[in-house]
């Protein structure tokens, strides 16, 4: 069974080095793939130096262009399994095994590591937290799904949503977005308990003044796609 | 509408044409994006040569004075000119985003060719 890790990278020059360090000492049954989303530091040049493996975005396309460019790769070159991994190094790829043997076991379509299950490691801010309850409440309500980490960026997925994905990604903030997408196909979403960490370097995409764009846009965002779901089943 | 502004109107509106043709000769718009700016003109146009039956419309709707009408229906267009202009977009940046996806993918292909052949 062929499994790709795919970490989207923009200006992670301080942590993407330890975080594929991390990768090929815990998932060594895993390939990866580093997106670079046009960095503007040298991400590009440390991938070229170590000889990672990496698709190079020549313009930046943001999060969700980023992603969807790893589903296309592993679209083409027949994976069964992929994952998304941040390249900031607060997934740990230690989960990843045990999210691949849930995704079999349960026949689930997509298993999402979950900060807020077991309530360990690193909890986000308080904001931040409000902000995911009412994701969840939010999903809860339009889809009866009970997502308790809808924004976290650590979720595999199978072939079928493999191919779903590299043809449709939402662009920016994509991750309660393509869990309402799957959830609106009928798909299996399942969650286990991990342990994130902080991050080791880089900028969060999610800074105080886009907060409010981001919860407006991802609620319409989450409405419009419950809608045409609707509209769709009719 | 006097006849000063009705004669000032009708040349505004052949100018108007003048330049949405010239574009179209020149491919500076492609046909299909300038449909919605023809059927402003001729909406345009029938108001600057039927004024009569302009205020006669207007009066149903309650306008008494026909130019704000007019002015009403430009805002209209307007609106839907650039909400026409808003979708070009937004259908073009998928397909930018598509081709640099694809371009991105195809250099790593080659990348990793020229790798394999230890060039």
């Amino acid at each position: 069974m062929k499994k790709l890790i795919i970490i989207p990278a923009y200006n992670e020059g301080e942590s993407i080095c330890n975080t594929i360090k991390d990768i090929e000492a815990h998932a060594p049954d895993f390939d990866y793939v580093v997106v670079n989303d046009c960095s503007t530091d040298n991400t590009r040049e440390l991938c070229l130096k170590h000889g990672f493996h990496f698709i190079d975005l020549p313009i930046n396309q943001g999060i969700g262009g980023a992603v969807q460019t790893g589903y296309l790769y592993a679209y083409e070159n027949g994976y069964d399994i992929a994952v998304q991994v941040d390249g900031d190094g607060q997934h740990d790829p230690f989960f990843l095994q045990k999210m691949a043997d849930t995704l079999q076991k349960s026949q689930a379509d997509m298993v999402i590591g979950s900060r807020f299950i077991e309530h360990k490691g690193f909890q986000s801010s308080f904001s931040r937290r409000i902000g995911i309850k009412y994701f969840t409440c939010l999903i809860k309500l339009l889809t009866g799904a009970t997502i308790t980490d809808p924004t976290s960026g650590l979720r595999m997925i199978g072939r079928d949503v493999i191919e779903v994905f590299a043809r449709s990604y939402p662009r920016d903030y994509p991750e309660p977005e393509s869990v309402v997408q799957i959830l609106c196909l009928h798909k299996k979403v399942q969650e286990i308990p991990v342990l994130m960490r902080e991050r080791q370097g880089g900028i969060s995409s999610i800074r105080m003044g886009k907060s409010v764009y981001y919860m407006i846009k991802v609620t319409l965002a989450i409405l419009l796609c419950r809608i045409a779901q609707r509209r769709g089943g009719k | 509408m006097s006849e000063v502004l009705r004669y000032a109107l009708g040349a505004g509106v052949l100018a108007y044409f003048v330049l949405v043709v010239y574009f179209l000769k020149r491919r500076l718009i492609d046909l299909k994006y300038s449909l919605v700016w023809l059927l402003a003109g001729i909406c345009m146009a029938c108001m600057v040569l039927w004024p009569n039956a302009l205020s006669s419309l207007m009066g149903a709707f309650g306008i008494t004075v026909p130019v704000n009408g007019l002015f009403l229906v430009s805002i209209g267009f307007v609106f839907v000119i650039l909400m026409s202009l808003t979708s070009i977009v937004s259908k073009q940046t998928d397909r930018i985003k598509q081709l640099v996806q694809h371009q991105a993918l195809l250099e790593q292909r080659i990348r990793e060719l020229e790798k394999k052949e230890g060039k």
